[in-house]
């Protein structure tokens, strides 16, 4: 529960007030919600609600990537002063079961151990062996080091090409492969016509390993009641039901005996989705030790959250006139140690967005997943769709180079036409609705093209750049079998004086979407937004769902409140309608008041609340109590039965964003900087503008920082090196130039209310357009750029001796 | 673990922390029922536990509390007045925030910056905040509010003056 | 957080403080800023049994004295860029500090003294002194002695500094008003520490042309300087030859999570070029 603090003077009244009664909120660049206390300090994350007298854990990690464990000696720790006890995996598995895997356990090479703490193996440098609970974190952390761990070592495996190789070593000692996983996408006849074609490029894009570095690192927090047996896990938690019944596994509860509490967040990225062994550690402990137990993440084990490390080798055919007829890709990814986080489906996911808005008649898509002995992959945003659109925005603009045509005509002339919705693709996906030369056309309108390339034309120190790059964003992941099954709930309650209150499934990862349900409900019932509560996060009170990942909250869950508050209207309908003589279908909820369609008639809408609550038995004896629903909106245009060829589809929508940049690459040090950039949106119907333009603001900044900028390495020993931030560096205000933004709107015919999702796609379009901005500076060596992101070095390699 | 006894003035008042000696000032802080005092990284990096000590702007992370004993500390929670207000206000209304975890420390520079600064230029107010980071927003709506506070300032000092 | 135990002392005089580095040697710090010091402790990478706070102390005085400008240890960079002291005497010195990256709070927190002792081959400070041939003063039980700039820098993380020294002043021989002077600097993004620094100060002489004094930092494990003498309007191409000169000097290249191995000499000649033509006053091409 967050403490409210003194609000700056008139700020948010002020703001809500100036906002007028009549009129629908959708649409409308509301405030935050409670902005106030964004801007005083008075948000309280999870590691400001630790309890006083919790006890703190701190982890003993592996130093090795791979290894048994032969022996652990904790005495020395045991006896350090405030140290209240050191677990090891042996207890962990003495006090509690495995943690539930993402994917069923079939679908893995041999036995997935998913313990909180490591057995006899350990997998990775950071691999968790042993827990350290104290009175003060400082004494947990000094005790960590008198944990004493003694190794035999094993050989590693640390790339993933050589890892599929049948005489490698193992990742894992208990599988006889190092292949988790792997896709084949076929479309039409790509061998026909690879061999028909005018024109082949190739290329590839290799992607280094990245992560997603929200400000507020994880934090957990477990107390355990012992009268009543019943678990509460408080934290950094996108994902509560999910987490509840991950807790209640691991811990042999009942369900209705756990409850999580997701705190507001400093951002994730998909970091805090479920299944960190500290969550379960925290849970386990608390119980064992009948004491409030917390984790506080540090910087440097943030760090540890691996992603994104997997290259596409690609080619692309086309004939002379310049349309597009095959792309084949063969994708490998290095999804590090497999755990119960599911980030590791990002690399299934990259494939599945191939040809993107591009029509291209025959497709072959072959992806391997290969486990090392590197962390295991946390989600990013993107969540894999950001290396299949660099895949495809690559060699688009390659295959310009080949044919001598303007990149920008190359996409045009192959860009699905806006009649052809919706439009299957080879991974089975239906895309929605778009229109991509549209968007394409109001972007050239906002970047000034010609003037970069009159720049570019100029003999300077500096190499100017011009690139463009689709990008198309799959939204509302709904994978089959995952707990639940992509479905998200919201309540709607009218109390007695009028006021509304909203639970719902999803949760916010501080994006604001629980605004942006304020809004819709609050048009629904036709009051202002300062009438309506919302609650999320917490399974005591938020009815169940999946939580917030994919750009779902809004979308789903406010899609969810949408119809559990019609559903409440219609009810309240019953009474006015009888009331005023007017057919239920006739009022009009506006302004506080509910009006016959003529407007002549009116009654409060409090007055009306007021009435059916207290006239039960008389006046409103036809209302069907209570004025309170849950509803759950499930997606359509999502397929979980296989089709003809045997394609799912998870995702129900699609929304997408197109991208211009102009670089300035430094032929003497390798450096780029961003110079212009300008993209447009379409996200379908759009709640809250300037959420939604926030978001993806945000979602550009960090794909331009994951394009030269981040990148998490690995020595040879599997150790990160990378491990803060003046090593992995993240994009700043100096860093990039003012955005130019714009808007498209295609609404989903697949959703209620035509939306489509937001908070992702601007990440994997800016990695493209710098990309192919970078390229375009290169010039000819610029064909051969494949490695994100563009370290000086590798670009003045590239530039070779010609300067 | 060794307690001491450290007085502040935290925000114009006077309190004394027990505090183990060996934390640093943001830990201490905290300690102190001012949370929203962030912690990021801890290597004075990412600003989140940016605070006014002395009259100059710090990151906390990188001062041991026992190092600041009787130091006059003023906090986003203590953070007021005309520049102040200003500010806050800027920040709701053009959304520049998102999560909020950098906003305390980005409230703190931005009051402080545009205290000594009239017209700040774009370059300029980026320059302000070059040692903060944020990860939502990417910044822009950082920059236009405070430069919507920078104007809605110059305003009521020319109302002020011109009145 | 940090996880080991320290003593903490702020010695009220030199005494004191002498006292204790020379009681607890290689097992004290000195407190400068504490933007590396404080962080390596939190990071458990450096525990010392006992922190000496010199704050107070008077170690933050800017002064003029006969023909040098003196700096106490514990001079801010904010002090180096408000100060017209510096700006007038050692203008280098306020060019460098102007491009600290961390934002105004690294700005006023850091010291140029603290950095110095630090010895971080990618930092700002050490290569700037060794451009200004500054002294650092170092005093200890058993006196004070001052060891060149040029001679401080050791190896990486290592200086001249004896564990029971205290840098007390930096010394630096007053700049010539004949003299112009650049710093460059070369770094990836904003927050990223510097790659490769260039430090050029360039004074003309009536009848013996111009005198340039070069030092490179970041690219080397420690500065490297060099001095030429050419003409009082030297051509692109003379330059680009001076310049080329610093490259060989890069005898232990420096790399990291930044740059490999070659990096940064293949760069350094660039950056020079570019301090050198604009403490010549020419436009940035």
């Amino acid at each position: 529960m967050a403490v409210r603090r003194d609000e700056p003077k008139g700020t948010e009244a002020q703001n809500s007030a100036s906002m007028p009664l009549a009129g629908a909120w959708l649409g409308r660049s509301v405030p935050r919600i409670g902005g106030g206390r964004y801007v005083s300090g008075g948000v309280e994350y999870a590691a400001d609600l630790v309890p006083r007298d919790a006890l703190f854990l701190r982890v003993v990690r592996s130093s090795l990537a791979h290894a048994k464990i032969r022996s652990i000696d904790v005495e020395a720790a045991s006896r350090f002063p405030g140290v209240v006890a050191v677990i090891t995996g042996e207890q962990v598995r003495q006090i509690s079961r495995p943690m539930p895997t993402r994917v069923p356990r079939e679908r893995f090479p041999g036995y997935l151990d998913t313990y909180c703490l490591a057995g006899d193996e350990v997998l990775y440098v950071g691999h968790p062996i042993a827990a350290v609970i104290a009175v003060t974190a400082n004494d947990a952390e000094a005790a960590i080091e008198l944990v004493k761990v003694e190794y035999d070592e094993l050989p590693a495996v640390l790339d993933a090409e050589s890892g599929l190789n049948a005489s490698s070593p193992k990742a894992r000692s208990a599988w006889n492969t190092n292949l988790v996983a792997g896709d084949k996408i076929r479309q039409g006849d790509v061998e026909a016509a690879f061999a028909a074609a005018d024109h082949v490029v190739r290329g590839s894009v290799s992607f280094a390993p990245a992560t997603s570095a929200p400000m507020e690192p994880r934090c957990y927090f477990a107390e355990w009641d012992r009268r009543r047996s019943k678990l509460t896990l408080t934290g950094t938690m996108q994902q509560p039901h999910p987490t509840r019944w991950m807790i209640a596994e691991v811990m042999s509860l009942p369900e209705a005996q756990v409850r999580v509490v997701a705190t507001d967040m400093g951002g994730t990225f998909g970091l805090k989705m479920v299944g960190h062994p500290e969550e379960a550690l925290v849970a386990i402990l608390s119980r064992h030790l009948n004491r409030t137990v917390a984790f506080v993440e540090s910087r440097e084990e943030c760090f540890l959250a691996n992603a994104r490390e997997q290259t596409h080798h690609f080619e692309l055919a086309a004939n002379a006139d310049g349309k597009l007829m095959a792309f084949r890709d063969r994708m490998v990814a290095d999804i590090g140690t497999v755990s119960a986080v599911g980030g590791w489906l990002m690399a299934m996911v990259s494939p599945t967005v191939i040809p993107t808005v591009y029509d291209v008649p025959n497709c072959a898509v072959d992806s391997f997943l290969v486990t090392t002995n590197k962390p295991p992959w946390q989600g990013v945003r993107g969540y894999g769709k950001e290396t299949g659109n660099l895949a495809v925005e690559r060699a688009v603009d390659l295959m310009a180079v080949e044919l001598g045509i303007d990149p920008v005509e190359l996409r045009r002339k192959n860009l699905l036409a806006k009649s052809s919705f919706p439009h299957r693709l080879p991974s089975g996906h239906n895309l929605d609705s778009g229109d991509y030369e549209g968007a394409l056309d109001q972007l050239l309108e906002m970047f000034p093209r010609a003037r970069w390339e009159a720049v570019a034309g100029n003999e300077t120190r500096g190499r100017v750049g011009v690139g463009f790059a689709f990008e198309l964003t799959p939204e509302g992941a709904s994978f089959p079998g995952s707990m639940p099954s992509g479905f998200e709930t919201s309540t709607v309650i009218v109390d007695p004086t009028g006021t509304v209150r909203v639970a719902t499934s999803v949760t916010s990862p501080g994006s604001g979407n629980e605004t942006g349900i304020v809004q819709l409900v609050a048009d629904v019932f036709g009051v202002h937004t300062a009438e309506v509560a919302i609650a999320q996060g917490d399974t005591d009170i938020t009815p169940i769902g999946g939580g917030n990942t994919s750009s779902r909250s809004l979308m789903f869950g406010g899609a969810a409140a949408v119809l559990a508050a019609r559903d409440v209207r219609e009810r309240i309908s019953t009474y006015v309608s009888e009331l005023l003589g007017v057919g239920a279908d006739q009022l009009q909820y506006v302004a506080g008041e509910i009006r016959s369609g003529d407007g002549k008639k009116t009654i409060p809408f409090k007055q009306a609340v007021h009435t059916i609550y207290t006239q039960a038995y008389s006046a409103a004896a036809s209302v069907e109590l209570p004025l309170q629903t849950s509803k759950t909106y499930r997606a359509s245009n999502v397929r979980h039965v296989p089709d003809e060829h045997g394609r799912i589809s998870s995702y129900p929508s699609f929304p997408y964003s197109v991208h211009a940049a102009a670089v300035e690459v430094d032929a003497e040090t390798g450096q780029v900087r961003v110079l212009d950039y300008a993209a447009i949106h379409d996200c379908g119907i759009v709640v809250n503008p300037g959420l939604v333009e926030g978001q993806f603001k945000g979602a550009i900044v960090m794909g331009i920082g994951a394009a030269l900028w981040e990148e998490l390495q690995f020595g040879q020993d599997g150790t990160l090196t990378t491990n803060r931030l003046k090593t992995y560096v993240l994009p700043r205000s100096k860093d990039i130039p003012p955005l130019k933004i714009g808007h498209r709107c295609t609404p989903s015919p697949f959703h209620p209310l035509g939306m489509k999702g937001a908070g992702e796609s601007g990440f994997g379009g800016a990695i493209a357009a710098i990309t192919n901005a970078v390229a375009n500076a290169l010039g000819e060596s610029g064909r051969s750029l494949s490695r994100i992101p563009h370290r000086p070095e590798r670009i003045l390699a590239l530039l070779g001796g010609a300067r | 673990m060794r307690k001491q006894k450290l007085s502040f003035k935290l925000n114009g008042e006077d309190r004394i922390c027990e505090a183990d000696s060996r934390w640093l000032l943001v830990e201490a802080i905290r300690q102190l029922d001012a949370a929203g005092t962030r912690v990021g990284c801890l290597t004075g990096d990412c600003g989140a536990c940016t605070i006014m000590m002395d009259g100059a702007p710090v990151k906390s992370c990188l001062v041991l509390a026992v190092s600041a004993d009787g130091a006059s500390l003023t906090t986003i929670e203590g953070t007021s007045g005309q520049a102040a207000d200003a500010v806050k206000t800027a920040f709701v209304a053009r959304n520049g925030f998102q999560c909020g975890y950098c906003t305390s420390g980005m409230v703190i520079l931005a009051t402080e910056f545009l205290s000594r600064k009239r017209d700040p230029s774009e370059a300029e107010i980026r320059e302000a905040i070059a040692g903060n980071l944020c990860r939502c927003t990417g910044y822009d709506d950082i920059v236009a509010a405070i430069g919507d506070a920078a104007r809605a300032l110059q305003e009521q000092h020319a109302e002020k003056s011109g009145a | 957080m940090i996880s080991h135990d320290f003593q903490y002392e702020a010695p009220e005089s030199f005494d004191i403080a002498l006292d204790l580095l020379s009681s607890f040697g290689s097992e004290a710090a000195v407190l400068g800023g504490g933007t590396w010091l404080v962080p390596n402790m939190t990071y458990g990478r450096h525990r010392p049994k006992v922190v000496i706070d010199p704050k107070n102390l008077p170690l933050r005085a800017i002064t003029r004295s006969g023909d040098e400008l003196v700096l106490g240890s514990r001079t801010s960079y904010a002090q180096v860029i408000d100060s017209s002291s510096v700006a007038d005497g050692a203008p280098l010195l306020a060019k460098m500090a102007q491009q600290v990256t961390g934002g105004p709070q690294i700005v006023g927190q850091g010291t140029v003294g603290g950095s110095a002792c630090y010895g971080n081959p990618s930092s700002d400070v050490p290569a700037c002194l060794v451009a200004l041939g500054a002294r650092m003063i170092l005093r200890s039980k058993d006196g004070t002695r001052d060891v060149p700039a040029s001679g401080f820098f050791l190896a990486p993380f290592v200086t001249a500094k004896r564990d029971d020294e205290l840098l007390s002043e930096i010394r630096f021989p007053i700049t010539s008003e004949r003299a112009s002077c650049a710093y460059e600097k070369l770094k990836f993004s904003t927050g990223s520490w510097p790659i490769v620094t260039a430090n050029c100060i360039a004074t003309t002489s009536v009848g013996s042309g111009l005198h340039l004094k070069i030092a490179v930092g970041g690219a080397n494990e420690t500065p490297v300087a060099y001095e030429v003498v050419t003409d009082t309007d030297p051509s692109e191409a003379e330059l680009s030859n001076i310049a080329q000169r610093s490259a060989p000097l890069i005898e232990r290249e420096w790399a990291d999570e930044f740059a490999g191995s070659g990096y940064r000499r293949s760069v350094a000649p660039a950056i020079v070029r570019r301090a050198l033509r604009e403490a010549l006053g020419r436009d940035r091409v």
